[in-house]
């Protein structure tokens, strides 16, 4: 059984961790001063 | 708090925002959480004593951390949600600052990723996940905003039947806690009028199961929610102190005086739409559709759950169906309370990027906007 309200906010966090870690990981404003140009 | 400079940046410290830690963290990315109050505050402050939750014991789960009980099928207190997600906190070890609140977010002004500015500073993100939650900003109808010889509180205000003066109580609205704190306030004493509008039903049980249960069954629990049509309203899935359905007619039966929706107001007087029987009708499609699908299922699987023939008992029409009231005297019906559960709008004004549409609701697929890094969770939704 892996039905649950308080578990399906997981499912969608998890969606979302997908794209964290594959499409919006930006560097930081700092990060990205630091980068010789 | 220094001017910090973070992945990602959780807005918010319920169970979404907690969830979204669990998750970045068992991927190893670095995030912080800011909440402007306490972690659950909404659970603590804006709920009822006798609620309880909706869905059954054994159904509640975190990811990675399940709820303990003792009673499967019970249905537990709002404190104890506190608890478990306090506790989940802990667990997880979630990176959270508390009584943090964002004023506002924005895009950065050179190059990709955001600023929150906060009670405490500016804070720097390359992604934003919002997680504060669908309830943010209580709704009051203005229909009695200059009349004093009446209380009157919104829902997530109420907390217990001593709480309002003695005397009839009119609820506005119909959802989960008008209801719910209609069928408490009869339970106390109290005479209760109830203003029912447009609302969707379904059986708490049915063939020997929890609603929980067939959803799961079914898949419906999988729907995502791109798929899950234009139509947000939630279906009214228990009564009061949690184990059974809700129905109207029965209500009504019990000595709840059903009304229609409140359209005007002038006074003490209040204007009621006609139609309260195909309303209370409109809302059992969704149930009978429910029924169906269930029974459906049954016979297709080959599944041993007994057959439940009194879940298609329809009450007769009670009096105050049949022969609604069109205006309704505040005074004369003896009332001195108004608890307005009316619902909640959202609150996003201070996110300042272009993801709003004209009503103030975020626009997004999946909790995907259309700002790179920009995220929602938590937002409802419910298969039709």
């Amino acid at each position: 059984m892996n039905s649950s309200f308080l578990s399906g906010v997981g499912d969608d966090a998890a969606v979302l961790a997908e794209y964290i870690a594959t499409n919006g990981s930006f560097p930081s404003a700092a990060a990205l001063a630091t980068v010789p140009t | 708090m220094p001017n910090e400079n973070i992945q990602t940046l959780i807005i918010g410290g319920g169970q979404a925002g907690l969830a979204m830690s669990y998750t970045l963290t068992r991927r190893s990315l670095p995030h912080l959480i800011v909440e402007q109050h306490r972690i659950a505050e909404r659970w603590r402050s804006e709920r009822w004593t006798g609620l309880r939750f909706q869905f059954p014991n054994w159904s509640i789960r975190l990811p990675g951390y399940p709820f303990e009980h003792a009673d499967p099928n019970g249905f537990t207190t709002s404190s104890e949600i506190v608890d478990f997600l306090t506790a989940y906190a802990d667990v997880i070890k979630a990176p959270i600052q508390c009584g943090v609140k964002v004023v506002a977010l924005r895009q950065r002004d050179s190059g990709p990723g955001f600023v929150a500015e906060t009670s405490a500073g500016p804070i720097e993100a390359g992604n934003v996940v919002v997680a504060t939650g669908p309830y943010q900003r209580p709704v009051i109808p203005d229909l009695l905003a200059d009349n004093s010889s009446v209380f009157q509180v919104h829902a997530s205000a109420y907390k217990e039947p001593e709480q309002l003066p003695a005397g009839g109580v009119l609820i506005v609205g119909s959802g989960a806690s008008g209801t719910q704190i209609a069928e408490e306030l009869q339970r106390a004493g109290r005479r209760v009028f109830l203003s029912v509008g447009r609302h969707k039903r379904v059986p708490r049980r049915y063939r020997g199961h929890d609603l929980i249960w067939w959803l799961n069954e079914l898949g419906l629990d999988q729907t995502p929610a791109a798929k899950r049509g234009p139509d947000k309203t939630l279906p009214l899935i228990t009564g009061a102190y949690g184990g059974h359905t809700i129905d109207f007619r029965k209500l009504a039966r019990q000595g709840i005086t059903l009304l229609g929706r409140v359209t005007a107001s002038s006074g003490d007087t209040l204007d009621i739409e006609p139609g309260l029987s195909a309303t209370l009708a409109a809302g059992d499609k969704t149930y009978f559709w429910f029924l169906d699908m269930v029974d459906e299922h049954v016979q297709r699987f080959g599944l041993n759950a007994s057959a439940d023939p009194e879940a298609r008992i329809v009450e007769g029409e009670p009096a105050c169906a049949a022969a609604p009231v069109a205006r309704f005297d505040l005074k004369k019906q003896g009332i001195t309370s108004v608890i307005w559960a009316t619902g909640y709008a959202f609150d996003f004004g201070w996110i300042d990027l272009p993801v709003l549409d004209g009503s103030g609701e975020p626009k997004h697929r999946d909790g995907v906007t259309d700002v790179l890094g920009l995220y929602f969770l938590g937002l409802p939704g419910f298969p039709e």
